[in-house]
Formats: C-alpha cells, sequence, structure tokens
C-alpha cells in the first residue's frame, strides 16, 4: 500500500484500523521531532531513545484516544514525550522489555550528546527542573506554547481540555515558575513574558 | 549545530516493530494482549462458572497448556521492586506459578516465560481484583534462584510463589489448514476462543478485532473450528 503523507489524517485512518504501515510511516515522518524533544528533557541520550519508542508505542495503545491538531498526530506525541519524562519510571515499566529487546549501535550522534549538555530552558528555568516543579498538563501546556510554538488553542485540542482553561492554566504555570525563580536569587532572575501567543 | 538524529539501527527496529502491527509477528500486541488477558481471564472463568455451574469449558481447546506446581511455596511482603528468592530451580521446571496481591501505589510488571514478554497492571485500578495470579512467571536465569518483581517505588505488595512444570496440547489444523486453539508459549493460532453474545462458544480472528477502526464499536463473526461457519457475533467495544 503506499500513503500519502502529505494527507496525515487519512494514514492516521490507515493506522488505527490495525495497518502497520501506517504506524511505520508516522514514525519515519515525526521520528527527529520526538527525539529532539526528548533529548531536551531528560539527562541521557538513552533515555530520549526509550521515550521516543515508548512515545509510538503508546500511538498504538492509545489509537482510539489519540487527538489530531491540524490533522496531525505530532502535537499529541509531544505531550506524550513530555509526560513520559515527568515519569520515566512508570512509563518506561510497560515497555521495558521491549525497548530493552530492540537493537542498538550504542553509539550517539555528537548532536545529541550536545542537546542533552545544553540545558534548555523554559522562561528561564531549566526545562528539565520547570517539568519536575509542574503537573504533566501543566509542563506539556508550557513546552507545546513556548518551545513547540503551537496556539494555546491547538495545545489544549492535544493535550485534551477547553482553550479557556489552558490559558488559565498557562497564566498559573507561569506564575508559579516566576515565584519559584524569585525564590532561588538572582541566577535565574530574567522576566517571564506572558507572550503573544498565550 | 545539526539536528540531532535517532540511532539508526534502533530506529529501523521500532520502525520494524511497528511495521508488524497487525500480523502475527507483532511483539507490541502480543504484549497487549498479555496485559489484558489476566483481567479477561478472571472475567472469563467467573462467566464459566456461572454457566456450567463450576465446571470450566475452557480445559477441552487444543494447545492448552498445563501447569503443575513443583516443590515449597515461597511467600513475602514487599515495596517497590524487589527480588524473590524461590530455591534452586527443580527438574522439569518451565515456569513461576504467582499470585501477588495489592491495592495502591503504581505499576507491577512481572516476566512471563516468552522472551520479551510480561505482564503490567495498575495496583490502584479499582476495577481489577486485589491479586493477580500469573501461571506463566518466567524462571531465574541459568545460574541463579531469584526473580525480580518490578514494582514503582512506594507499591507494596505481597506475593506467593512456586515453581511449576508446563506441558501443551498441540493446535488442531481445520480443512481450510488454519490452526485453532487457544494462544500458549508457542504463540497464536489463527482461531482463538471466544463465546458469541447468544452463548456459544467457537472461534474468532484476532485481526479481525484491527478492522473495525478507531472509535468503532461493533462485532465480528464468531465461527466454528471451521473458520467459515459463522455461529455468532462477538462484540468490540470502544476502549
Amino acid at each position: 500500500m503506499s500513503l500519502n503523507l502529505k494527507d496525515e489524517s487519512a494514514v492516521w485512518g490507515h493506522a488505527c484500523a490495525g495497518d502497520g504501515a501506517a504506524f511505520a510511516a508516522l514514525f519515519t515522518k515525526h521520528q527527529s521531532r520526538v527525539y529532539a524533544r526528548a533529548l531536551t528533557l531528560v539527562a541521557h541520550v538513552t533515555n530520549a531513545e526509550d521515550i521516543t519508542a515508548a512515545a509510538f508505542f503508546e500511538l498504538w495503545r492509545k489509537r482510539r484516544s489519540v487527538r489530531l491538531v491540524d490533522g496531525s498526530v505530532l502535537p499529541w506525541l509531544l505531550v506524550t514525550v513530555v509526560n513520559l519524562a515527568k515519569n520515566q519510571r512508570r512509563s518506561a515499566a510497560r515497555y521495558r522489555r521491549l525497548i530493552g529487546s530492540l537493537p542498538r549501535e550504542r553509539v550517539a550522534d555528537a548532536e545529541s550528546i550536545a542537546v542533552t549538555n545544553v540545558h534548555t530552558e523554559l522562561l528561564g528555568v531549566r526545562l528539565t527542573e520547570a517539568i519536575g516543579r509542574l503537573s504533566a498538563e501543566d509542563s506539556a501546556l508550557l513546552v507545546l506554547t513556548v518551545l513547540d510554538e503551537l496556539s494555546v488553542a491547538d495545545a489544549a485540542v492535544a493535550i485534551g481540555i477547553k482553550p479557556g482553561t489552558a490559558r488559565m492554566r498557562l497564566h498559573r504555570a507561569r506564575q508559579r515558575l516566576q515565584v519559584d525563580l524569585q525564590a532561588e536569587g538572582p541566577h535565574h532572575n530574567q522576566p517571564i513574558p506572558e507572550g503573544d501567543r498565550a | 549545530m545539526n539536528t540531532p538524529t535517532l540511532d539508526p539501527t534502533l530506529s529501523n527496529a521500532i520502525e520494524g516493530e511497528l511495521a508488524a502491527l497487525g500480523t502475527a509477528e507483532s511483539r507490541l500486541q502480543r504484549h497487549q494482549r498479555r496485559a489484558r488477558g489476566v483481567a479477561t481471564a478472571v472475567v472469563g472463568v467467573t462467566v464459566a462458572a456461572m454457566i456450567t455451574g463450576g465446571a470450566i469449558v475452557i480445559s477441552s481447546f487444543p494447545g492448552e497448556t498445563t501447569t503443575s506446581p513443583l516443590g515449597t511455596v515461597v511467600a513475602g511482603s514487599f515495596e517497590g521492586t524487589a527480588s524473590i528468592d524461590l530455591g534452586i530451580v527443580p527438574a522439569g521446571a518451565g515456569s513461576v506459578i504467582l499470585d501477588i496481591t495489592c491495592t495502591e501505589g503504581g505499576t507491577i510488571e512481572v516476566a512471563t516465560v516468552r522472551a520479551g514478554e510480561s505482564v503490567v497492571w495498575d495496583c490502584s485500578n479499582p476495577i481489577r481484583n486485589a491479586t493477580t495470579h500469573i501461571v506463566d512467571g518466567r524462571l531465574p536465569e541459568p545460574g541463579s534462584k531469584s526473580i525480580t518483581i518490578n514494582a514503582d517505588a512506594g507499591t507494596p505488595w505481597s506475593v506467593t510463589a512456586q515453581y511449576a512444570s508446563r506441558t501443551m496440547t498441540e493446535w488442531k489444523t481445520n480443512a481450510n489448514g488454519q490452526t485453532y486453539g487457544v494462544p500458549n508459549d508457542n504463540g497464536s493460532p489463527d482461531l482463538v476462543p471466544a463465546q458469541a453474545t447468544n452463548g456459544k462458544i467457537g472461534f474468532i480472528f484476532p485481526g479481525d478485532t484491527l478492522s473495525l477502526g478507531a472509535g468503532v464499536e461493533g462485532s465480528i463473526n464468531v465461527y466454528e473450528s471451521d473458520g467459515t461457519t459463522v455461529i455468532g457475533q462477538f462484540p468490540i467495544g470502544n476502549n
């Protein structure tokens, strides 16, 4: 079967009907973005690889409840990456043996190592620390809107909440990070912009 | 800086696992069936007991695995991941029978005899029975006498465990060359048992459950063991 990836919602239809080739095509299309986001959220390349695999396995397992945004599964995948990164131990348990059995070269490329070593910042806070302080949904909202540049409305769809709720939660999450920053002293004191997209 | 790229070997392996979905080779689907199977088996036995007054009809299917306890029972209570010392593996042992009880906390994972597969469940899920009965727990690694149960930190659980022997009958083959019977350590036959909404017990093609598509509730055919005579319908819920 040939799959036209320009029409991702049609590919998703095939995937939901149990077509493995469609899942493989979606993996080919989105693996780079998913892996790149995972690298910014965890400390080791191996963990980012595990999360990338788990995110696509979850895409299959939860296929009946996946929400497309603008006809794409990518936002859902990115939300899942944040959730997986927030709870690595628990989320890894489901696929631990399967992922552990997958072959690897075990030589990470220089760019991957660089990304995990350069601490990505979210509103002036180290991203890994920020998602540790916020709930999974709030973390995903901030990552999608600030780093992945989705509109609040699109991020809300990907997470499964109303846009109004998303705006309120984003506002509170920003406030919370700002309060935490101020409590920590001057080395992290850059102002937090509200941003037009919010 | 260039774009980071996923290890190509791993990338190919993940793509291969995804491409195998919908085929008999899919380890993801086997993994999922195992996790669901524990809950389904409890329901199935309960239903059979109601219908037959206690006689479990599933014992007559080809391919069935017979598990017989061997040696002594080990018991203990733990929190989080822990190893259980079961003693030296006796001759003829093929699996470990485990009854694990938990009612709160996170997930527990128990490796099963088929490579790469395990049973995973959420202890705080209120619709589950508190005790999960597993007859195909994986034996200790060669040279070891302990198995490790993976549990989330802060998850309390107790266990009774015992070695067991494990024998399987052969699947049968119908006139069309299709195998039928119950899934076992050798994999899954073409047709597996199911009870139709009219109460009749027959067989379904597992792949039929995937043909309905996303978010669809419906039903698939239940057949005689010939794979062609329809005797009823099997409901597929929207989960």
